[in-house]
C-alpha cells in the first residue's frame, strides 16, 4: 500500500494525500489502518504541539484542576493579566474530594459536588482549561508532554495532588492493590470511588462496615471521622443493624477528638465502633479479614484507605524528594519552586509540607503562590506568609450539626520547619452553625474555584 | 455602576451642610454616590436614629436591591478618622452619625470571599451583647465562614489575627437629619466588591429575586429590619 495515499471509509474510498494523512494518523480509524503494515510504536500526543493558541504572554502552564490548580489558575492571572494561563486537566467533568462524605448520609447530591464546568472557571477568569492527560516534563527544554501534545511553558505549576502508597498497609502486588482499588476504594481521590462507596452504604443490610485512618500526613485529617458519622447516620436512618467499625492507626482521633469522640459516643454508640492504635499490616481479599500487629478483624463491608503519597507524577519527573516519606515533591518550601529550578512549581497535596492536606490549605496557598508567580515573572519576590486550613466536619445529618478547626501555620527559620501558629482553635462542640458553615463553606469553596 | 460617577469626598462636604457628618475633615478616598434612600421601617415609617437599640444589629439593602448592609448603634461614640487602606488606597474612615455620633453602616458583604446574610441564615454577625468566640468579644463583627473579624468603631477595620489580611468592610455614607432625626444612605466608600458579588452569587441571586432585579439600585426608600428579622438563622462563632 502507497503510505502517502492511506485510502479510508467504508462507502466510497478517499484518498487522502501527505500532509492530511500525517494528521490522521496521531488517532482514530487512520491509525489502524497504517498499522496494519507498520508495527513500529506510536504514541499518542508526541511529536506533535498541543493545539492550542498562541501564548500572548509568558505562558504559565498549571497540571491539575483540583482545588490547587484551579485556584492559581484564577489568581495568578489576576495577579499578573500578562500571563497566558493554560490549564492542563485530564477530567472532563469536575466532582469535588471535599464535601462527599456528605452524600453518602443523603445531605447533599451529586449536583452538589459536581455541577461545576471546567469550562465556566476558564471564560469567567480569562485561561484556557485543556482537557489532557500530562504525561511528561523536559524542563531543560521548558516542555510539557500530554495526550493531546506538547506545550511550552515559561511557568510550570504541577498540582496533581496525591496517590495511594498500598505498600504502607502491607499490600505488595499488583493483583491485591487492584481488587483492593475496585471493590473497597478509599475514596480520597477520584469521583468513581465516591460513586462506588454510596452504593455500598446504601445498599448495606447489616454487619460490620469497616473504615480505617491511615499513619503519616494522610489527605484531610477529620475525614476519615467525618465519613464514620455520616456512615453510621445512614444506618441509623435506614434502620440497619450495623456497625461501623473504625480503624485508627493513630494513638487517638488526629484532630478535632473531644468532638468526634463525642459526636460517636453521643450521637452513634450502638453504630461506631473506634478503636485506635490499629495499624494495617496485611489485607486478606478471600476472607475478608484484615490483620494489625495483634488482632485478625473482619469485615462485611468496606472502604479502605492506604497510605497517602504525593502523585506519581513527581516521582516520574525527577522532583520527588527521595528522602520523603510519603514522596512528595523536592521543592523550596517558602517559594514552592523546584529546588534549583526557578520555572518549575509543585504545590497541593504533593507539597511535602507537614501542612493539613486539605482544600482550604491548597486553596488559600494558591493565592499566596500565585502572587510569587507574578512577582517573579516581573522580576520581584514576596514574603511568606501561611496558609489556611479552615475546616468543618459535618457529624450529625439531621439535624445538621458540625465541629470545626481554624488554623494557620508558624515558619521557623532557624530549624526551617513549620508548626501550628499559636492563633490556631478548634471549635469541638458540635451545633447548628457549624452544621450549616460546613455546607456554606463548600459552596464558598466552588464559588472561589469556578465562578 | 461603571456609568455612576466617582464623587471625591472633598467635593461634598458643603453639600453636606445641615447634616452632621460625623467626622468633617479629611479625605483622599472616594465616595460613590448612589441614590439618597430615606431609611425606612417595615411598615415604611422614618426610623429615628435615638430610637435603634444598641443591643441588636439591624440589615438593610442597599445600594442594590440584592446587597445587605448593617445598620448598627454602637454603645460609645467611635471617634472617626481612621486611616484605613482599601483597594484602590488610603481613605479616612468617617465615624458615627445620629444624636450621638454613634451611627454606623458597612455593607454586610464580606469583603474576604464575600459571604453575606440571606433569608435562610447569616454567617456574618455583629455581637452586640454576647461576645464572639473567635474574637474573645463583644462589639465586633464577625464573618464565620473563615473567621475574620471587622471592628465596626473602627471602620469596619479588619482586627489582626494571624490570618491573611482582608480589606476593611466598605463603609456606606450616612446623612443624618437632625431635626427629624431621621437617616439616609447616600453612597459607599472604601472598598466594594458588588460587581464580585453579583458575579460570584449569580445563580442564587436569580433565583432570590428573579431576572434583572438583583442589580437594580434601591430608590427612595430602604427598609430596615433587625437581623433576627431579615435572616432565620444566625451563626455564631
Ligand atoms: C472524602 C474527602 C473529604 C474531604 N474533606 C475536606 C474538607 O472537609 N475540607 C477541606 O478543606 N478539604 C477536604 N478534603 C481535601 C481536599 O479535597 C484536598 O485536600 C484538595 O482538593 C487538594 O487539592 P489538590 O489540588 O492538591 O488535589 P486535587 O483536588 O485532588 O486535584 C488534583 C487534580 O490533578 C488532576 N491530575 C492528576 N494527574 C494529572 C495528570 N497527569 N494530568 C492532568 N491532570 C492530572 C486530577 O484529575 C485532579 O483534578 C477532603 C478530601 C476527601 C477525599
Ligand atoms: S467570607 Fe467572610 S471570612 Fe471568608
Amino acid at each position: 500500500m502507497d503510505k502517502g495515499n492511506n485510502e479510508i471509509s467504508r462507502r466510497g474510498f478517499i484518498k487522502l494525500g501527505g500532509a492530511a494523512a500525517a494528521t490522521l494518523a496521531t488517532g482514530g480509524l487512520a491509525s489502524s489502518v497504517a498499522q496494519a503494515d507498520d508495527k513500529k510504536a506510536h504514541m499518542v500526543g508526541t511529536g506533535a504541539k498541543a493545539y492550542l493558541p498562541k501564548a500572548k504572554g509568558p505562558r504559565l502552564v498549571i497540571v491539575g484542576g483540583g482545588t490547587s490548580g484551579l485556584t492559581i489558575a484564577k489568581y495568578a492571572k489576576k495577579e499578573y493579566p500578562k500571563f497566558d494561563v493554560v490549564l492542563v486537566e485530564k477530567r472532563d467533568m469536575y466532582s469535588s474530594c471535599f464535601s462527599s462524605n456528605l452524600w453518602y448520609a443523603g445531605v447533599i447530591n451529586l449536583e452538589f459536588l459536581a455541577d461545576h464546568s471546567f469550562l465556566d472557571a476558564a471564560k469567567n477568569n480569562n485561561y484556557t482549561y485543556f482537557n489532557a492527560t500530562c504525561t511528561g516534563l523536559d524542563r531543560a527544554a521548558r516542555k510539557l508532554y500530554t495526550n493531546q501534545g506538547e506545550i511550552a511553558y515559561d511557568y510550570l505549576v504541577l498540582a496533581p495532588g496525591i496517590g495511594y502508597d498500598y505498600s504502607r498497609i502491607g499490600v505488595k502486588d499488583p493483583e491485591t492493590e487492584t481488587a483492593l482499588r475496585t471493590i473497597y476504594p478509599a475514596g480520597f481521590t477520584m469521583p468513581t470511588e465516591h460513586s462506588t462507596i454510596k452504593a455500598k452504604v446504601q445498599g448495606f443490610e447489616g454487619g460490620v462496615f469497616m473504615l480505617n485512618v491511615p499513619g503519616g500526613n494522610y489527605r484531610c485529617l477529620p475525614a476519615p471521622y467525618e465519613r464514620a458519622c455520616m456512615i453510621a447516620a445512614a444506618f441509623k436512618k435506614n434502620k440497619v443493624k450495623a456497625k461501623v467499625l473504625v480503624l485508627d492507626h493513630n494513638p487517638d482521633i488526629t484532630i478535632k477528638a473531644k468532638g468526634f469522640h463525642a459526636a460517636f459516643n453521643e450521637l452513634y454508640k450502638d453504630y461506631i465502633e473506634y478503636k485506635p492504635s490499629m495499624e494495617i499490616k496485611s489485607v486478606d481479599l478471600e476472607k475478608k479479614t484484615i490483620k494489625t500487629e495483634f488482632d485478625t478483624i473482619t469485615f462485611d463491608d468496606a472502604s479502605i484507605y492506604p497510605g497517602v503519597r504525593g502523585s506519581k507524577l513527581l516521582e516520574q519527573f525527577g522532583i520527588m524528594d527521595p528522602k520523603n516519606p510519603q514522596k512528595e515533591a523536592l521543592i523550596d518550601t517558602l517559594k514552592y519552586n523546584v529546588i534549583g529550578d526557578d520555572r518549575v512549581y509543585v504545590t497541593g497535596d504533593s507539597r511535602p509540607h507537614p501542612y493539613s492536606k486539605s482544600a482550604n490549605t491548597s486553596n488559600t496557598e494558591g493565592k499566596y503562590v500565585a502572587k510569587v508567580l507574578a512577582a517573579r515573572a516581573q522580576g520581584k519576590d514576596i514574603e511568606w506568609y501561611s496558609p489556611e486550613t479552615i475546616c468543618y466536619s459535618l457529624v450529625n445529618a439531621s439535624p445538621l450539626e458540625g465541629i470545626s478547626v481554624d488554623a494557620t501555620y508558624a515558619y521557623d527559620a532557624k530549624t526551617k520547619s513549620f508548626s501550628f501558629s499559636k492563633d490556631t482553635k478548634m471549635f469541638e462542640d458540635r451545633d447548628a452553625s457549624k452544621g450549616r458553615g460546613t455546607l456554606s463553606w463548600a459552596k464558598g469553596m466552588y464559588r472561589d474555584l469556578f465562578a | 455602576m461603571d456609568r455612576r460617577n466617582f464623587i471625591k469626598f472633598c467635593g461634598v462636604t458643603t453639600a453636606l451642610a445641615g447634616f452632621q457628618a460625623g467626622y468633617p475633615t479629611l479625605r483622599a478616598a472616594e465616595l460613590k454616590q448612589y441614590n439618597k434612600v430615606k431609611l425606612v421601617d417595615g411598615k415604611g415609617q422614618p426610623i429615628k436614629a435615638k430610637n435603634l437599640t444598641t443591643k441588636e444589629s439591624y440589615v438593610f439593602n442597599y445600594p442594590f436591591m440584592s446587597t445587605p448592609a448593617f445598620l448598627l448603634n454602637l454603645p460609645t461614640k467611635p471617634p472617626g478618622g481612621d486611616k484605613l487602606v482599601g483597594k484602590d488606597g488610603e481613605y479616612t474612615w468617617e465615624g458615627g452619625t445620629g444624636v450621638d455620633g454613634t451611627v454606623v453602616a458597612f455593607t454586610a458583604i464580606c469583603s474576604h470571599q464575600l459571604s453575606y446574610p440571606t433569608k435562610d441564615g447569616s454567617p456574618i454577625s455583629y455581637y452586640a451583647t454576647e461576645p464572639s468566640e473567635d474574637a474573645g468579644r463583644t462589639g465586633v463583627i464577625v464573618c464565620c465562614e473563615h473567621d475574620r473579624i471587622y471592628d465596626p468603631a473602627q471602620g469596619g477595620k479588619m482586627i489582626a489575627t494571624n490570618k491573611k489580611a482582608t480589606q476593611p468592610m466598605a463603609a456606606i455614607r450616612l446623612e443624618y437629619d437632625a431635626a427629624a432625626d431621621e437617616l439616609y444612605a447616600t453612597g459607599v466608600y472604601g472598598t466594594e466588591r458588588f460587581n464580585d458579588f453579583f458575579k460570584a452569587y449569580k445563580k442564587e441571586l436569580l433565583e432570590e429575586y428573579g431576572p434583572g432585579v438583583a442589580k437594580q439600585e434601591v430608590a427612595d426608600t430602604a427598609a430596615v429590619l433587625l437581623l433576627s428579622e431579615y435572616s432565620a438563622t444566625k451563626d455564631k462563632c
